[in-house]
């Protein structure tokens, strides 16, 4: 049985699956913890000249990630009668972490024997053929048991 | 839980480690099915040899393997095991992750397992091709384990 689960989401479809499939892990007794990484919204917005105000965009990226958050709280209660725990990793300005290596630091905080997190997530482009570089880096440096989840739901 | 968890065997410290974290999730009930893909010898010799020698030797290899890994799950009790030796074609497209992937349907499991650096080296940056291409690939969800001690 794995003790502490962490499920990484981002309100993306792919990301609800891999939440079911981390309260389907779950047992009595493991807790389970989901985290949302906000972006620096510098990082996702490359543009020449900064012509958006930086706080409005943060806080809109701010509110999504709770939204995000608070939606998974509710399918977790309805799913299985789950407590989940919830976690909003801000990257804002000071971001010396990357969304992979925040995933990556929430479980090590977290001590996880478990990271469940799904092949894609939002921000990627290309969905059919190319893995999410964010899943990729975390398979890559995470020496906990990663699951990575398909976006295709699984028949059960 | 799990009806049927595919795990895939290359007897690597690794792939020893991603059968313990399969009985890890395995429940009373729980069935998993070992496979060992034999490895094309055309693709690792570019020596002469007899082909069928090597073949058959490589096939004992595999079912070494897998007898060692039903030692293994004997002690769990409640865990049935199942084990295959997938050995492909030589002259079709010799591809391991699709033959795992191809395993995971045909016995129709709901969790495939397998360690991301197998005997085909270790690189630190870069995750086992197969697991990787099987990530890539798979419809199923893919459980991931890495060696520890590897890093150190």
């Amino acid at each position: 049985m794995y003790q502490n689960i962490l499920v990484a989401i981002d309100g993306s479809s792919t990301s609800d699956l891999a939440l079911h499939e981390a309260l389907r892990i779950a047992k009595n007794g493991s807790r389970v913890r989901a985290v949302a990484i906000v972006e620096n919204p510098l990082s996702a917005f490359v543009t020449p000249d900064i012509t958006y105000n930086y706080e409005k965009i943060h806080n809109v990226f701010l509110n999504e990630g709770k939204n995000v958050l608070n939606k998974a709280e509710v399918d977790a209660k309805n799913l299985g009668d789950i407590h989940l725990e919830t976690q909003l990793i801000d990257l804002g300005e000071h971001s010396d972490l990357d969304i992979a290596g925040a995933i990556l630091h929430a479980a090590k905080e977290f001590k996880a024997d478990l990271i469940v997190i799904g092949r894609h997530g939002k921000s990627n482009g290309i969905k059919r053929f190319f893995m999410g570089s964010v899943a990729e880096r975390v398979i890559r440096q995470s020496l906990t048991p990663v699951m990575i989840i398909s976006n295709i739901p699984t028949k059960n | 839980m799990y009806k049927n968890i595919l795990i895939a065997l290359d007897g690597s410290p690794t792939s020893n480690l991603a059968l313990q974290e399969a009985l890890k999730i395995a429940e009373p009930g729980s069935k998993i099915t070992a496979i060992t893909v034999v490895e094309n010898p055309l693709q690792s010799y570019m020596i002469m040899y007899d082909y069928a020698k090597v073949h058959d030797e490589l096939v004992e290899h595999c079912q070494h393997i897998l007898n060692q890994a039903i030692e293994v799950v004997k002690k769990y009790e409640h865990i049935q095991l199942e084990t295959h030796v997938i050995d492909i074609n030589p002259n079709s497209s010799y591809d391991i992750a699709l033959a795992i992937e191809n395993a995971a349907n045909q016995y129709h499991a709901d969790l495939i397992v397998i360690g991301t650096h197998g005997r085909h080296g270790f690189h630190r940056f870069f995750f086992g091709s197969i697991a990787e291409q099987l990530v890539r690939q798979s419809h199923l969800p893919v459980l991931l384990v890495r060696n520890q001690s590897a890093e150190l």
